[in-house]
C-alpha cells in the first residue's frame, strides 16, 4: 500500500512537471513568436461557431491575399474561411484541412493549385506554418510527414529560433500570449485573409496567355498530387465537394494547364465530382485590370481581392447548394457587422488582429 | 554529448527509466550503468573509451596487487605496485596532456641555449575528463594502500566507479569510500530525490546558459582581441570571466549532482559559495572542493602539511598550487595562476599577525559587516587578478591586461564601449539580474544546507513556481539556438 502511494505520488509529480513544462513552453512560444498576418490564426478560426463555415479555401498567399471571405458573404450569403499559410504546399494544406475539419463541416473545400510545383516551403515558412497549428497528434504528424528533416526540430521547438525575441517584446505580445493561454480568441473579420491596403496599384502586370504543355517539375507534381488526393479523400469523408481553383494570375496559360491536369488526374483516381474555377477566365466579366488590381504577379490589392471574391461568390452560388445562413439571425448579424469592419480597415487603417483593435495610420 | 543538450535529456531519461526497471541483483543495474557510461563517453570519441579502459585496468589490477601484498605484510611490494600504478597513470596523463607543452618548452630552452635539439612532434587529441578520472582512480589505489577503503574485486563495479557518467567528464572527483558502497545499494525511485535532482539540473542549466555563456560573450570579445580594448574593459571582462568560470563549472557539478540524485546516488559537493569568502584560503576551501581536498589528502599532507615548520608548510602550499595549475592546463599561464594563488596564501599567512594588530588598533573585527564585506570584495579582487592568467593565452597578454586594468576610465560605462563587446544593453541587464540572483543564493546558502536541499523543504506551490521560473529563464534567456555555437563546459578541457 505504501509502495502504491509512493508510485502514485511520483507519477502525479512527473505528470504535473511535464504539464507545467509544456504549458510554459507553449506560452513562451506564443509570446516570442513573430506575429504575422500571413498564416492562419487557428485561435480565431476556432472562435467561429462550430459547423457554420460552408467553404474552406486552402492555399498560399495566392489565396489569403486574393480571397476575402467577408466579401463572399456580402455577395452571396456564403460563409467561408481561408485555411492558409505563406507558401503553403499541398502537404501542409492537407494537415491544415484535417485541423480545420475538427470544428467545421464545410460543403466545399476549395484548393488553389498555384503551389503545385513546390514540394516544401522554406525553413522560415515551415516554422511559421507549423507554429500556427495547435498542438495535437495532427500537428506532430504534419511535422513528421511534411517538413524536411533539417527543419523538424525547429518546428517542434520553435523557441530554438525565436527565444532571442525577448528583447523586442511589446505590450501586444503579452496580450496575444495571454489570449492564447486562456483560449480567449475572438472571431476576426479577416477570416484568414491578409489584405494589401493599396486600392490602385502600379505594378504594371498584364494579362498574358501563353499555352503550357508540361509540368516544370514532375517529381514535385507527383508528390503534391498524392496530397491533393488525400485532400479530396478528406473532403469526401467530410461530405464536402472539392473545387480546384486559381485566383488571378497574369500567366493564365499556366493556371489553365495546372487546373486541367490536376482535375484529370483526380478523375483518374476516382474523384469524379470535381469542379474547376479559373478566375482568369472571368476577367472581362468581373472587369479585372491586371495592371491596376494586382500589387505583383500573384497578389491582388484590396480592389482586386474584392473583385475576385465576388466572382468566386457568384461561382459558388451557381454551382453549389448551401444552407441558408441568414436563418441564423445572430450569425448573419455578426457577418454583416464584419463587412463594415473590413471596409473600415481597407479605408482607414493598419489593423493587426493580435493588438485586439485597429491601429490608426 | 553535453549536459545542456537534448541528447543528454533523452539519454538520461532512458537511462533512469531502465535503471529502475532492471533488477538490482547479480549486479545487473551496475552493468547497465557501466554500459550507459561508456556509451556517454564514446559520444565524444570512441577512442577515449580505450584510454579509460586502460586506466581502469591498470588501477584495478594494481590495487588488487597492493591489497594482496599488504595482507601478506610485504609492504615493499605493495609500495612498488602503488608506485607502478601512479607512475603509469601519470605517464598516460603526461603523454596526452603535457607532451606538446613539454616539447615546446624543451625546444624553447634548446633555442635559448643554442643547442640543436628537438623532440618528435606527436599530435594527440586531449581526451575529455582524463585529469578527473585519472585522479579519481589514483585516489582509489592510494586509499587501498592506506587501508582507507576495501579493495574491489568486482571489475564491473570498479569500472563503474571510474566511469560513472554524471561525474565522468568534469567531476566531482569522488572518493572510493563515498561512491563505491553506493553501487551496492538498491535504489528505488524517491519523490524527494526526483525533486531535488530536477531542481539541481535546472539550477545548473540556469547558471550555464543564462550566466556563463552570456558572460562568455564579453570575455571572448575582450580576451580574444585585447589589443582593441583598454583598462576598463579588461576589468569588466575579467569580472565576467570570474562569473563565467564559476557558473560554468558549478553548473556542471550541479547537473552531475542532480542526475546522480535522480538515480539515487549522492555525489560530493564541489562548490560552497566560493566568491563569498573572506580570504583566499577560504575561497580555496569552497572552490572545486573535491580537487582541493584531493590535493590536500594525497599531496599536501603526505608532503608533511603544516607539521614540519613554517618554511616546509609554505613550500608544500606552493607545490600543491603549482601542481594545481599544471593540472588545469598544459601552459605557463596555468602554472603562474596556480603559483599566484599559492603566493596569496603564503603572504596571507605571513602577514596575519601584522593584520591582526592593525585591525585591533583601528577597531576592525569580523563582527563588523562592513569589514567582512571589504574582506570579501578584496578576496574577490585578488581572485579576479589571478583569473587573468587563467584566461589569457600568454603571460605577456596577462601582464598587459593586468597593467591596463588599473587605468579605469569611468566613461567605459557610458560611452558605448561596454556595448561594443557583443552584448546589448538589455542583454547586460539580464546578465546583471541573473548574477544578482546567483549572489543572493550564494549569500543565503553560504553556511547552511545547499540550495537544492532547501528547495525540497519548500511548500509545493513555491517549488513548482520556482521550477517554472527557472525553466522559463533558461528557454527564454539562455544562450542557445542556431545563431550560437554550442558552448562546451570549460572544465571539459581539463
Amino acid at each position: 500500500m505504501k509502495n502504491i502511494r509512493k508510485i502514485l505520488k511520483i507519477t502525479f509529480g512527473v505528470i504535473l512537471f511535464f504539464l507545467i513544462i509544456f504549458e510554459a513552453t507553449v506560452f513562451c512560444n506564443e509570446l516570442l513568436r513573430e506575429k504575422r498576418g500571413d498564416v492562419l490564426d487557428f485561435g480565431e478560426y476556432r472562435a467561429e461557431k462550430n459547423n457554420t463555415i460552408d467553404v474552406l479555401f486552402l492555399g498560399s498567399s495566392h489565396v489569403f491575399m486574393n480571397v476575402l471571405p467577408v466579401t463572399i458573404w456580402e455577395e452571396a450569403d456564403i460563409t467561408s474561411y481561408n485555411i492558409t499559410s505563406s507558401m503553403q504546399v499541398s502537404s501542409i494544406s492537407y494537415y491544415y484541412l484535417v485541423e480545420a475539419l475538427k470544428t467545421q463541416s464545410p460543403k466545399v473545400i476549395a484548393f488553389d493549385i498555384y503551389m503545385i510545383n513546390q514540394k516544401y516551403p522554406d525553413e522560415w515558412r515551415a516554422r511559421l506554418a507549423m507554429g500556427a497549428m495547435p498542438w495535437s497528434a495532427n500537428k506532430i504528424e504534419a511535422i513528421r510527414d511534411a517538413i524536411p528533416d533539417e527543419y523538424k526540430f525547429k518546428c517542434y521547438f520553435e523557441l530554438y529560433e525565436y527565444h532571442n525575441n525577448w528583447n523586442r517584446l511589446m505590450e501586444y505580445d503579452y496580450k496575444y500570449a495571454l489570449k492564447k493561454l486562456f483560449f480567449a480568441d475572438n472571431v476576426s473579420f479577416l477570416k484568414g485573409s491578409e489584405i494589401s491596403l493599396e486600392k490602385i496599384s502600379q505594378a504594371n502586370q498584364s494579362y498574358n496567355y501563353t499555352p503550357m504543355y508540361s509540368m516544370p517539375d514532375e517529381e514535385a507534381y507527383s508528390y503534391n498530387l498524392e496530397y491533393i488526393k488525400k485532400i479530396a479523400q478528406a473532403a469526401a469523408e467530410a461530405g464536402a465537394e472539392m473545387l480546384l481553383f486559381s485566383a488571378p494570375c497574369p500567366n493564365a496559360g499556366m493556371t489553365e494547364y495546372y487546373l486541367e491536369r490536376v482535375a484529370s488526374d483526380l478523375k483518374e483516381a476516382g474523384f469524379d465530382d470535381i469542379k474547376i474555377l479559373d478566375v482568369n477566365k472571368y476577367r472581362n466579366q468581373m472587369n479585372f485590370d491586371y495592371s491596376r488590381d494586382m500589387t505583383d504577379a500573384t497578389h491582388c490589392n484590396s480592389t482586386g481581392a474584392k473583385k475576385t471574391s465576388r466572382q468566386i461568390a457568384d461561382f459558388l452560388k451557381e454551382n453549389y447548394t448551401f444552407p441558408d445562413r441568414r436563418a441564423d439571425a445572430d450569425l448573419a448579424e455578426l457577418w454583416d457587422s464584419q463587412i463594415i469592419l473590413l471596409d473600415e480597415y481597407i479605408d482607414n487603417g493598419i489593423y493587426r488582429p493580435w493588438t485586439g483593435g485597429a491601429v490608426s495610420k | 554529448m553535453q549536459f545542456n543538450s537534448l541528447q543528454y535529456i533523452a539519454f538520461f531519461t532512458a537511462v533512469t527509466i531502465l535503471y529502475y526497471i532492471l533488477p538490482h541483483k547479480y549486479g545487473i543495474r551496475n552493468f547497465f550503468l557501466l554500459c550507459a557510461s561508456y556509451y556517454f563517453f564514446m559520444q565524444w570519441n570512441v577512442k577515449y573509451a580505450i584510454l579509460i579502459l586502460i586506466s581502469t585496468s591498470i588501477t584495478f589490477s594494481a590495487s588488487l596487487a597492493v591489497d594482496y601484498f599488504k595482507l601478506r605484510n610485504k609492504k615493499g611490494w605493495a609500495r612498488f605496485f602503488l608506485a607502478f600504478c601512479v607512475i603509469l597513470n601519470l605517464l598516460i596523463l603526461f603523454f596526452f596532456k603535457y607532451y606538446g607543452f613539454f616539447t615546446e618548452l624543451s625546444e624553447d630552452l634548446a633555442a635559448f641555449l643554442k643547442i640543436n635539439y628537438s623532440l618528435p612532434i606527436i599530435h594527440v587529441l586531449l581526451p575529455v575528463g582524463i585529469s578527473f578520472y585519472t585522479f579519481q582512480a589514483l585516489g582509489y589505489t592510494i586509499d587501498v594502500y592506506r587501508g582507507d577503503t576495501e579493495v574491489v574485486v568486482n571489475p564491473v563495479k570498479y569500472a563503474l566507479f571510474v566511469s560513472f557518467f554524471p561525474q565522468l567528464v568534469a567531476g566531482p572527483i569522488e572518493r572510493s569510500y563515498d561512491l563505491l558502497p553506493q553501487f551496492d545499494e538498491k535504489h528505488v525511485p524517491e519523490y524527494t530525490n526526483l525533486q531535488q535532482g530536477i531542481f539541481a539540473i535546472f539550477w545548473g542549466l540556469f547558471k550555464k546558459m543564462v550566466i556563463a555563456d552570456r558572460a562568455g560573450v564579453i570575455v571572448s570579445a575582450v580576451y580574444d582581441s585585447y589589443e582593441k580594448y583598454s583598462g576598463g574593459m579588461y576589468f569588466i571582462a575579467t569580472v565576467c570571466f570570474a562569473f563565467q568560470i564559476y557558473c560554468d563549472f558549478s553548473a556542471y557539478s550541479d547537473i552531475a549532482f542532480g542526475s546522480a540524485k535522480i538515480l539515487g546516488f549522492n555525489l560530493r559537493r564541489n562548490f560552497q559559495s566560493p566568491y563569498i569568502s573572506e580570504s583566499v584560503g577560504e575561497f580555496w576551501r569552497n572552490w572545486h572542493i573535491t580537487l582541493s581536498t584531493w590535493f590536500r589528502d594525497y599531496i599536501y599532507i603526505p608532503l608533511g602539511g603544516n607539521r614540519k615548520g613554517k618554511f616546509r608548510k609554505y613550500l608544500n602550499v606552493m607545490i600543491v598550487f603549482f601542481v594545481s595549475g599544471l593540472w588545469h592546463g598544459a601552459g605557463v599561464c596555468f602554472i603562474v595562476w596556480g603559483l599566484l594563488n599559492g603566493i596569496y596564501q603564503v603572504i596571507g599567512d605571513i602577514s596575519k599577525p601584522v593584520r591582526e594588530k592593525v585591525n585591533s588598533f583601528i577597531g576592525n573585527s569580523s563582527e563588523h559587516g562592513s569589514y567582512r564585506l571589504f574582506r570579501t570584495l578584496f578576496t574577490f579582487f585578488l581572485i579576479c587578478l589571478s583569473w587573468v592568467f587563467f584566461r589569457a593565452e600568454t603571460v605577456s597578454q596577462a601582464w598587459k591586461m593586468l597593467g591596463g586594468m588599473f587605468v579605469f576610465p569611468t566613461w567605459t560605462f557610458t560611452d558605448g564601449t561596454l556595448l561594443s563587446a557583443g552584448l546589448s544593453a538589455s542583454e547586460l541587464v539580464v546578465l546583471i539580474c541573473a548574477v544578482g540572483i546567483l549572489i543572493f543564493a550564494d549569500i543565503r546558502f553560504k553556511n547552511e544546507v545547499s540550495i537544492d536541499t532547501a528547495y525540497v523543504r519548500q511548500p509545493v506551490l513555491f517549488r513548482y513556481g520556482i521550477l517554472t521560473a527557472l525553466y522559463i529563464a533558461v528557454i527564454v534567456f539562455g544562450i542557445y539556438g542556431s545563431q550560437y555555437n554550442p558552448q562546451d563546459f570549460i572544465y571539459f578541457e581539463f
